[in-house]
């Protein structure tokens, strides 16, 4: 039984067993394309909604920045009062007629600058002995984003209140540049069940730089996820200028004393009054996706660069 | 030519009972393997059609932020390069000024889109529930 049995597997009269082990064969490896196939596709869906998180994350803070910053106005009010006192001394001929000699014998000059941002309470300054004294460089305090960024393009703490403040346009500013950090606290709703995912997951760095232009530039990237993937999103927001200026000249007094038989002393005080004002406010002139990880460095967007809407 | 083939005929030559039951079984099995994956992956791939069809449904409400589920709160923090030190910055006086800062937490509603899996897709806009 025993050597039938040998023989028989010994035997090289028939192909069934190499048939099937051939077709198992291919069962199994088409079976594991199939699946593998298969999984590769399910895979794709959870990549998916990864992939959009960080898109959703991105965008949501990119529309919530430009919804609050996009047409809001900042008014800087520039004053610069200079009051100058002037003596005057008239020599008058009585003997031969009206013939007069006025010769200035003396002139004071003392200034007050005043500037005022919106509608917090105007910062002044007063120089006692204008253009000689030197003022105290007062600032502002608890500005907000905006406020902060006009008050930088126009002033800063060593020329605030001072002639050069006076000069300084917000066309031509320093660079600025910063992170802002979109932090979220979670939802406040009382059912934990359906809140929202880690809400650190949804934190977006933003950061800016303003051009001396005053061009504001938002680069947006998502903070890194498991996959270690970013999605970065840059924001222009071009500024409306608007400066203007008026001068005014007044006589506050005018005071003859001093009068002797050739002639008397005239005080008289003048003010002139130098108001500058300086308007700005941004606009949403583009959004583009960042591409490369050494593109998200801030480099500024071109003029007139398409609105891109497409998700990633 | 009909010695050939009468000397075939009468060959008793040929595969063993247990040969061609071996080779049944193992055939048998391939195909029920076969068989077995291909429906598996078919109902993965079902199951999948579906996930991605409402994932994708849910997600036009995303970008429509037609329905909203959650409220919550954003803040937006200035931060020290060097230190990485966060420290609180209010974006715009929408009115007069206060001297006292208003909080700089912004209000947002959330729209969430958990269909697959437990990943959840999460876009929010300013605002506050009516």
């Amino acid at each position: 039984m025993k050597r039938k049995t040998h023989s028989v597997l010994r035997s090289r009269s028939g192909a069934s067993i190499t048939f099937a082990l051939l077709l198992f064969l291919v069962c199994a490896v088409v079976g594991a394309l199939v699946l593998t196939a298969g999984s590769a596709a399910a895979g794709r869906v959870s990549n998916l909604a990864q992939s959009d998180q960080r898109y959703y994350n991105v965008t949501s803070a990119a529309g919530l920045l430009a919804d609050e910053l996009s047409g809001k106005k900042v008014t800087i009010v520039r004053t610069r009062e200079i009051t100058t006192k002037t003596v005057t001394e008239y020599k008058v001929n009585l003997a031969g007629g009206a013939a007069v000699n006025a010769n200035k014998i003396a002139e004071t000059s003392s200034a007050r600058y005043t500037t005022k941002l919106n509608e917090r309470p105007e910062v002044p300054t007063e120089l006692a002995d204008y253009p000689t004294d030197t003022n105290d460089g007062a600032v502002f305090t608890d500005l907000t984003f905006l406020d902060t960024i006009a008050v930088k393009l126009l002033l800063d703490d060593a020329n605030f209140n001072t002639d050069e403040a006076m000069n300084q346009s917000m066309k031509n500013g320093p660079e600025q540049k910063g992170v802002l950090r979109v932090l979220h606290a979670g939802s406040t709703d009382a059912d934990p069940n359906v809140g929202v995912a880690d809400p650190s997951s949804l934190s977006v760095d933003c950061l800016y730089v303003v051009q001396p232009d005053g061009t504001i530039i938002l680069t947006l990237t998502n903070s890194t996820d498991k996959s270690g993937e970013t999605y970065s999103l840059r924001i222009k927001l071009s500024p409306s200028i608007n400066e203007t200026e008026s001068e005014t000249t007044e006589t506050l007094s005018s005071n003859r004393d001093s009068y002797t038989d050739s002639g008397f002393h005239e005080t008289v005080t003048t003010r002139t009054t130098l108001t500058k004002t300086a308007e700005i406010s941004w606009t949403v002139s583009g959004v583009e996706k960042v591409v490369s990880a050494a593109d998200a460095s801030a480099q500024p967007v071109e003029t007139g660069t398409p609105i891109e809407t497409d998700s990633p | 030519m009909m010695k050939k083939l009468k000397s075939r005929l009468r060959n008793q030559k040929g595969e063993s009972i247990a040969e061609v039951l071996v080779a049944v079984l193992l055939s048998a099995v391939g195909l029920m393997m076969l068989a077995t994956m291909i429906s598996a992956t078919s109902k993965m791939v079902i199951r999948s059609k579906t996930l991605t069809k409402e994932y994708v449904e849910q997600n036009n409400l995303l970008v429509e932020k037609g329905s909203s589920t959650r409220t919550g709160t954003v803040e937006i923090k200035l931060v020290d390069p060097l230190t990485d030190i966060e420290t609180d910055i209010k974006l715009y006086d929408d009115g007069n000024y206060e001297e006292e800062s208003a909080s700089t937490a912004i209000p947002v509603l959330y729209y969430i889109n958990n269909k697959i899996g437990n990943v959840s897709v999460t876009s929010y806009k300013k605002g506050s529930a009516s």
